[in-house]
């Protein structure tokens, strides 16, 4: 089973320094614009949320490509898009609910994350752990966890509540 | 008032919906995000605003406009007005570039090549070899109607860009939509001609048919957008590896620095304010999207003569009358189905040909294959004799000439007897 970017919004502070090692490592330069991975920002509320394809399984940009540039490898579990075979129409960036398709008007190709061909590099950087690179039953176990978590302590408080008054 | 005609160009963007997700991930109270049903509601609104009040609009966009110092403003009643206005401006320059918009490639191309200029679609160049799947619109997904392919935003305005290399070309562009408040010009594309266009060409000539006027820049700037949501799959459509001529505009040498541009805007009027008073008067809520183009079943045979072919094109150059006759169309509702803001477009098919046989009255050969009961006594009259003429090549290619059914069409084999004969003659 391929791994998948688990992505915790509370833990991101907005550091967006994420955005400069994506443009580094696939461009060359530091250019967030031309990051994969994009932080948008409610600075006033403290509200940071990456944002980053989600390499669906029935994608939309895969379905509206028009010639077939975009593919899914299973290997890795990812949606790649062949720059050789795009012819620059923007449809995939027209219809992805999650902006994860960029087009890069300076050299007219579209980008998007492509897992860093297994290791990201927003993974790597990022201190507070805000993103991980996981097994997907893993992002599930977590979020169980954390549901029973706080289930269980429910109960405690309803034990004891119940304990105190018989 | 700076001076400077703001032009923006709308172009499929991810930051917006990169913003609209983020909020719904991160936000506990959701907000629901505007419906298809929403859209077109605002959409007709705005259309039959602009309908309604299509002369103030023009006269009140001509005023606006013409407050620009820089921009010269053309007022064109016909196709071949707006030609001579067009050779005026371009003086010694014979070398157009066009973009994909029906205005200008439907109404002014041919005149244009006729008058000696060369004309090419700079739009065709960014895809010459590819492998094109999605053949036909049961291919496609169907996207837009699940919400996808929303967003389009603002990307460049002209207004902040510097001319960094002028060449000497003319580029004459179809606006998506203008604001009759204060002049501003909206454009849609997929690909980079139309920004290339505005930043290169020395002279920029902009084509506003009247349609494309709205209230104020809010409206445009949204029925632009909407041209993008409704026309999105019909764009795929119409990417087509055709073969067409093209001329590298980028080999051109730049002008030398500080060249002076021009920027006319072209106000078209060419039939579209006779619609008022008549039974097509829906067309003018027509915005342009093309999304008619998505599911027509005659379509695939008008690719490739150099026009944006689309249901409604059909019917308007019909109504213009370079376009000889509707009756391709069956009728079969499906760009009415598709249609943003619900013109019935086939009823209307049936009206143009309706008034235009009232007037013109039909030709005998138009009579007799209106006839098909008559059609079919005769044949049965001639029975067997009528089979097996049918049969012969030769008469066929007689049948052809006189009648204009194609020698290769099937054809139904004629009895003597009739149904209704051979039911009687039965004992019950």
């Amino acid at each position: 089973m391929a791994k998948v970017l688990m992505i915790d919004y509370e833990k991101c502070t907005g550091c967006r320094l994420c955005e400069m090692v994506c443009s580094v490592y696939h461009e060359g330069v530091v250019n967030p614009e031309l990051s994969r991975i994009k932080i948008v920002k409610w600075e006033w509320e403290g509200r940071y949320v990456p944002m980053a394809c989600q390499q669906c399984t029935s994608a939309p940009c895969m379905a509206i490509c028009p010639v077939k540039a975009v593919s899914r490898d299973e290997n890795l579990g990812r949606v790649m898009v062949d720059s050789d075979l795009c012819i620059g129409c923007r449809m995939c960036v027209a219809v992805c609910p999650f902006g994860g398709a960029k087009f890069d008007s300076a050299n007219k190709q579209i980008i998007k994350c492509d897992l860093c061909d297994g290791d990201p590099q927003c993974v790597r950087f990022c201190e507070v752990g805000a993103i991980q690179y996981v097994e997907a039953e893993e992002v599930t176990t977590v979020k169980q966890r954390a549901a029973a978590e706080k289930f269980s302590g429910l109960l405690q408080k309803v034990a004891s509540a119940i304990a105190e008054v018989s | 008032m700076n001076g400077i005609l703001p032009v923006s160009v709308l172009e499929p963007t991810a930051e917006q919906t990169q913003r609209q997700t983020a909020e719904i991930f991160s936000r506990k109270e959701k907000e629901a995000k505007p419906d298809v049903e929403a859209i077109k509601a605002q959409l007709r609104e705005i259309r039959e605003y602009s309908s309604a009040n299509l002369p103030s609009l023009v006269n009140q966009f001509r005023e606006s406009v013409s407050k620009y110092p820089g921009v010269k403003v053309g007022v064109a009643e016909n196709a071949s007005q707006a030609i001579k206005y067009i050779n005026e401006v371009a003086g010694e320059t014979k070398l157009v570039s066009i973009n994909k918009s029906t205005v200008v490639t439907n109404e002014l191309r041919s005149g244009l090549e006729s008058t000696g200029f060369k004309v090419y679609i700079r739009y065709f160049k960014e895809f010459k070899d590819f492998d094109k799947v999605i053949q036909d619109y049961w291919q496609l997904p169907g996207l837009s109607s699940q919400g996808l392919g929303q967003s389009f935003e603002i990307t460049t305005k002209i207004a902040q860009l510097e001319a960094t290399e002028v060449r000497d070309y003319i580029a004459v562009v179809g606006v998506n939509a203008v604001s009759a408040e204060d002049g501003q010009v909206f454009f849609l594309q997929h690909f980079s001609n139309i920004s290339e266009d505005l930043n290169e060409a020395k002279k920029v000539i902009l084509v506003v048919a009247i349609d494309k006027i709205v209230k104020n820049w809010e409206d445009a700037a949204f029925q632009t957008k909407c041209n993008g949501i409704f026309g999105l799959e019909s764009m795929t459509l119409d990417l087509e590896s055709r073969v067409v001529e093209q001329y590298d505009f980028e080999k051109l040498p730049p002008l030398p620095q500080g060249q002076k541009r021009e920027v006319h805007v072209l106000i078209l009027d060419n039939g579209r304010s006779a619609l008022l008073s008549g039974a097509q008067r829906d067309l003018l809520l027509c915005l342009g999207c093309r999304a008619c183009v998505r599911q027509c079943p005659i379509g695939h045979h008008f690719v490739g003569d150099g026009k944006v072919w689309s249901p409604k094109s059909y019917l308007w150059s019909f109504l213009l009358g370079t376009n000889p006759s509707t009756e391709a169309c069956i009728h079969c509702g499906r760009c009415y189905v598709e249609c943003p803001v619900d013109i019935d477009l086939p009823t209307l098919m049936w009206r143009a040909q309706f008034e235009h046989y009232a007037r013109h009255g039909r030709t005998p050969k138009k009579r007799l294959l209106d006839y098909p009961e008559l059609l079919a006594e005769l044949g049965c009259l001639a029975g067997p004799i009528a089979n097996w003429a049918i049969a012969k090549p030769v008469f066929r290619r007689l049948i052809e000439t006189m009648a204009g059914i194609h020698r290769e069409a099937h054809m139904p084999t004629f009895h003597h007897e009739s149904l209704r004969k051979w039911a009687s003659k039965r004992k019950r």
